[in-house]
């Protein structure tokens, strides 16, 4: 029996509800509360090692550009050519019926650019790389490593966080940069296949109905989504405490929220854009 | 006047309704080697925290090498802990990093040595701790109990630190590497000029290396010799030293 379930024995039935609505409103309070302390902590860490580059763990930035950055190459390329390939597809079926076969690639190519390609990667990076954030720091707090370094008088914040969000930074814009290319070509095989189109004929097609905003549009929302992901993650990891079984929770937890966070951002992004009138 | 390395006065720690400590007093001279005792959640494990900065108590101060670590701003807060060794429990070696680089580590962090100066170090101290040199290439993954321990003091060394902290090093060894492991703090005592705080439940390690024991009982400190300690009547403190644990106890003194 979990012990929740031996929490709620031998308490009144209907209190029970609302008891857990005021538990569940007093934890999230709190976890915002820490989450907002622990970004202004990281915030002023990265103020300080940008100022002081010396500060900067190039070793450990490389380490994770390589890890969440390079390593995630395969899959996203795999992903993006997917996901366009079948959005594309499901697109031309239906609008084919109305004979509007070429607006298809302003569908898919649209999409691709302006949310798809973005979201995509950083979902996937949340992932692979929020979850590894997580469970990494979790099990280095469970292990009392993150005592030895503050016991050194060393900010576990400025060496395992700081190198991880910079780490992000980097490689999510890359990423997305790669999903959106990788996603054009997608797009190219389906025009060729379904609407016969040559590439002179797709690459016209292109440039008439894209703007480089829509590709701005996708670009700048990385780093954001990068800030998010590797914030909310880095923290999971350093609530854990205690017990084993609280590593596993906050690598749930760290990327449930992270890529939750990540959706909200894109809609509240959507929202200015268009007021914006981008 | 004997120096005062570590001074604690009227500690208060609590964590919600519970009162671990209760105006606290605690000091380490400079050249002891005192050995805290205490059953388990008597908060010597908060008690270390605390004196090491991590803890902030609710009331009273922590005088460490003359400096209160609350009080510090963050270039004298590593000023301070590079004067100062500790060996967690279990030895909390950082996973991702081999011997090598767990021990290079505060040299590197703390900028006090380069290149080969950095390697000469490192090995200097791993011969210290009777460790062999390739074992530096390991991974902490990769070494036995006793290994760990001996890596991680040779981090706590490196630095050459003032006072040494250890947390139940002992704990889950068997009796010949506990016993070798004694040894090697005593020697090393000797040789690098340390004050050593020694947290331990050992029996062995309290009667062969400490000079004065330390009891958390009822949420305050009880100290003095062995001897005083095994005559004083508070029912705590005969149950830690009488029983079945006294045989070992009288055994292990025969033997010295």
């Amino acid at each position: 029996m979990a012990t929740a379930d031996i929490k709620a024995q031998g308490r009144l039935p209907l209190i029970a509800p609302f008891e857990a609505v005021g538990r569940g409103a007093y934890h999230a309070v709190s976890y915002t509360y820490d989450l907002l302390a622990f970004i202004g902590q990281s915030g002023a860490r990265f103020a300080s090692a940008v100022l002081k580059p010396r500060r900067l763990r190039l070793a450990s930035i490389t380490r994770h550009l390589y890890e969440a950055g390079w390593q995630a190459v395969p899959i996203i390329l795999l992903l993006s050519l997917g996901t366009t390939m079948v959005l594309f597809y499901q697109g031309a079926n239906q609008l084919q019926k109305y004979g509007a076969d070429l607006f298809t690639i302003n569908l898919a190519v649209i999409s691709l650019l302006r949310e798809m390609a973005v979201l995509i990667t950083s979902i996937m990076v949340a992932g692979r790389s929020g979850s590894a954030f997580a469970s990494e720091i979790g099990v280095m707090k469970l292990r009392g490593e993150i005592d030895v370094l503050r016991s050194m008088g060393v900010d576990p914040v400025e060496i395992l966080v700081v190198p991880r969000l910079v780490s992000l930074l980097i490689a999510l814009p890359l990423l997305t940069f790669i999903a959106d290319i990788v996603g054009l070509t997608g797009a190219y095989f389906m025009a060729l296949w379904q609407l016969d189109l040559s590439l002179p004929q797709y690459l016209q097609r292109i440039q008439d109905i894209t703007t480089p905003q829509m590709f701005y549009v996708g670009m700048i929302k990385a780093p954001v989504f990068a800030l998010l992901i590797a914030l909310i993650c880095t923290h999971q990891g350093m609530r854990v405490e205690a017990s084993a079984e609280k590593v596993g929770q906050a690598t749930t937890r760290a990327v449930v929220l992270s890529i939750f966070a990540v959706i909200m951002a894109d809609a509240l992004f959507s929202l200015l854009f268009s007021w914006a009138g981008m | 006047m004997v120096d005062k390395v570590i001074d604690v006065k009227n500690i208060v720690n609590r964590f919600g309704t519970k009162t671990v400590h209760d105006h606290l007093n605690l000091h380490l001279d400079k050249g002891e080697i005192l050995g805290l005792i205490g059953g388990s959640g008597s908060g010597k494990s908060v008690l270390l925290r605390t004196i090491l900065g991590l803890l902030k108590p609710k009331e009273g101060t922590v005088m460490l090498l003359g400096k209160n670590p609350y009080d510090l701003n963050e270039q004298q807060r590593r000023a301070l802990f590079q004067r100062v060794g500790v060996l967690f429990q279990d030895g909390a070696l950082f996973s991702g990093l081999n011997v090598f680089d767990n021990i290079g580590f505060p040299l590197r962090e703390y900028q006090a040595a380069k290149g080969n100066e950095i390697e000469e170090k490192v090995y200097d101290v791993l011969d210290k701790v009777g460790l062999e040199r390739d074992v530096a290439q390991k991974y902490p993954a990769e070494l036995s109990g006793g290994m760990t321990r001996r890596a991680a003091l040779a981090r706590a060394l490196v630095m050459e630190p003032e006072i040494l902290f250890l947390d139940e090093p002992t704990g889950p060894l068997d009796p010949v590497a506990a016993d070798d492991f004694d040894e090697l703090i005593l020697s090393l005592r000797k040789n690098l000029d340390l004050s050593v705080l020694i947290i331990t439940h050992d029996l062995n390690t309290l009667i062969k290396i400490c000079t004065r024991i330390a009891m958390i009982v009822d949420k305050k400190i009880i100290d003095g010799s062995i001897d005083d300690m095994i005559k004083n009547k508070n029912a705590d403190i005969q149950a830690f030293f009488h029983g079945a644990r006294m045989n070992a106890l009288s055994n292990a003194r025969k033997a010295a």
